[in-house]
């Protein structure tokens, strides 16, 4: 390699066109999905839309080193902020929906600046704890939150929003914009300090990184997006009870992280794909399902530490060194 | 000269342990001071104290007149008190480039909007940058290797890497914990060339080392801790003929001419 291609090279390596033509064609494939696969096939694609901005929260707070099994919690206050506030109160959707990225915001501005103090599995453990008595307080709150039951029959954000093909749009653009948005910030200054912050704290201070402000920044980002899904998500299953909210629901989004990839965005994307789509596609295998994923889990940790992303990226590595020894 | 560091009876005690005890010293402009002692004298905690990475028990520190004392290690970085690590401390993942790019952050606060939406001006700045951390990398005979993973780098490299994410941040007084442990005797020439070259170009160093033959050289001043407290100071020649000095380090290779 030649000194100026380093040069070149340090600051942005060159998006291959490839990339961005497999971007593309991942787009039109999205757009274009409600007319191929109709009916339960939108619904479920839908649902993945949805959970794949959650996920993508997970994997920001992931990347600065954190694993937060209270995220459905998260999910949950955005969920419950948005469905009381239009049910109760009518206000219009829109405000219902940024009201459930904010609360969720709040709450981790609130909750973070104590938790984050802890590190590694203490983390893990005070967010589980966190999320369990958030959980607790959706289930005995009963004279707001409907208790166990929960709330059912809410309003989708407009009437044509009852039709799953166009909530599906709506679905696609809220998720598009969330990537963009986190392929964005890991990218950006702000992505860096998030590496070196998970590579080496002390290291990071040293270098003039606030890293506990970072931390709670990336945090209540995450939370929000959080906050969000749980926002769009109950106006689509118009029913929202304590449930959907559980640790089983955190752990849920660290398994699509870890099974996708933790390295790279695209990781809670697939991740989303699998874990969402799967359950839902074995429907009369419910019994199985943390069996099977915990089969998962271990193939994928024991084979492949980068999930399903680095599958991929072996197999394009693989195609592109055979092409370049034929051209030989 | 006027003092870019003033550090007045610092002390840190970890329970019944006093691991520093009142030390007192300065560092001028463009002075390179020399903070020496046997193992477990309390030099890195000395560091820690000073770089904010702990919080002083006792004393002061004060820098480019203000006080500091206490100060989270970030602030200090920012202001131009920059640190490097007596392990290897890196990030592991990162390349050269990265790394220094990263160290860069002290000097300069990098546009949030402007790097998310990747605005002209900001590409510009980056440019600039980037053009900046290609001469330092050079410099330090790291340009050849800026791709390479921090983690992959042999041992000398990851020290010279370590200078080069501090000097990236473009510091008024850069301290040096153990910047020749484990190298070979070329090595540590090397890098005591380049902390003349560091302070040739009016930064403050304050560097600690036990080998007393490479300090001896380096340094026009000295503080010689033992046990935690400070047992002489003064100009390198006088400090290495000290009696006290000799007896705490009796045993040793030393022996200075």
């Amino acid at each position: 390699m030649s000194m100026q291609s380093i040069r070149d090279g340090a600051v942005s390596r060159p998006r291959s066109p490839v990339r961005w033509a497999l971007a593309a064609a991942l787009a039109a494939f999205l757009l274009v999905y409600p007319f191929l696969f109709r009916g339960f096939l939108t619904h479920i694609g839908t649902l993945v839309l949805l959970t794949v901005i959650g996920a993508t929260g997970f994997h920001l707070i992931l990347r600065i080193g954190l694993v937060s099994l209270g995220h459905a919690a998260f999910a949950g206050v955005g969920g419950y902020t948005s469905v009381l506030l239009m049910m109760n109160y009518g206000l219009p959707w829109i405000v219902c929906f940024i009201a459930g990225g904010v609360s969720a915001a709040l709450m981790a501005l609130l909750v973070g600046p104590v938790v984050l103090r802890l590190k590694g599995v203490y983390f893990v453990l005070i967010t589980f704890t966190f999320g369990e008595i958030v959980r607790l307080v959706f289930t005995d709150w009963q004279s707001l939150t409907g208790g166990a039951n929960g709330i059912s029959r809410i309003p989708p954000p407009w009437p044509a929003l009852l039709d799953t093909t166009n909530y599906y749009y709506l679905a696609f653009v809220a998720a598009a914009a969330t990537v963009a948005f986190s392929y964005r910030l890991l990218a950006s200054d702000f992505g860096r300090k998030m590496d070196a912050i998970r590579e080496s704290e002390s290291l990071a201070e040293a270098n003039g990184i606030p890293v506990f402000a970072v931390k709670v920044a990336v945090f209540a980002i995450g939370c929000t997006l959080a906050g969000l899904q749980g926002s769009l998500q109950a106006h689509f299953i118009r029913l929202i009870s304590p449930v959907s909210y559980s640790f089983q629901e955190s752990l849920n989004f660290l398994v699509m992280n870890v099974v996708g990839g933790t390295h790279s965005l695209a990781g809670p994307i697939v991740g989303a794909v699998f874990l969402v789509a799967l359950p839902e596609s074995l429907r009369g295998w419910v019994e199985y399902q943390f069996m099977i994923y915990g089969i998962i889990l271990i193939v994928v940790m024991a084979t492949l530490p980068g999930g399903l992303v680095e599958l991929w990226q072996n197999v394009v590595r693989r195609i592109g060194s055979k092409i370049s020894r034929g051209d030989r | 000269m006027s003092a870019v560091l003033q550090v007045k009876g610092l002390g840190k005690t970890f329970g019944a342990l006093r691991a520093v005890d009142n030390v007192s010293f300065d560092v001028g402009e463009s002075e390179i001071v020399g903070l020496i002692g046997p193992n477990g004298a309390g030099k890195t905690t000395a560091v820690n104290l000073m770089s904010g990475a702990l919080k002083p028990s006792t004393g002061t520190v004060h820098f480019r007149g203000e006080e500091v004392t206490g100060l989270p290690s970030h602030r200090l970085a920012r202001r131009g008190l920059i640190r490097t690590f007596q392990a290897t401390n890196l990030y592991p993942e990162r390349t050269v480039y990265e790394t220094v790019y990263v160290g860069s952050f002290a000097a300069r606060k990098p546009d949030f909007w402007g790097s998310l939406l990747l605005t002209q001006a900001y590409r510009r700045e980056s440019d600039d940058v980037r053009d900046r951390i290609m001469v330092l990398l050079d410099e330090l005979g790291l340009g050849a290797i800026a791709h390479a993973r921090a983690a992959d780098l042999p041992y000398g490299y990851q020290k010279m890497l370590g200078l080069a994410a501090a000097l990236a941040g473009e510091p008024r007084l850069i301290m040096l914990d153990e910047p020749a442990a484990g190298l070979s005797a070329e090595e540590a020439d090397r890098i005591s060339g380049l902390i003349e070259g560091i302070r040739n170009r009016g930064v403050s160093v304050l560097v600690i080392d036990h080998n007393m033959r490479f300090m001896a050289r380096l340094c026009h001043r000295m503080v010689v801790l033992h046990h935690g407290t400070e047992l002489t100071s003064g100009p390198t020649a006088e400090v290495v003929r000290d009696p006290r000095v000799l007896e705490a380090y009796l045993g040793t290779e030393y022996v200075v001419a």
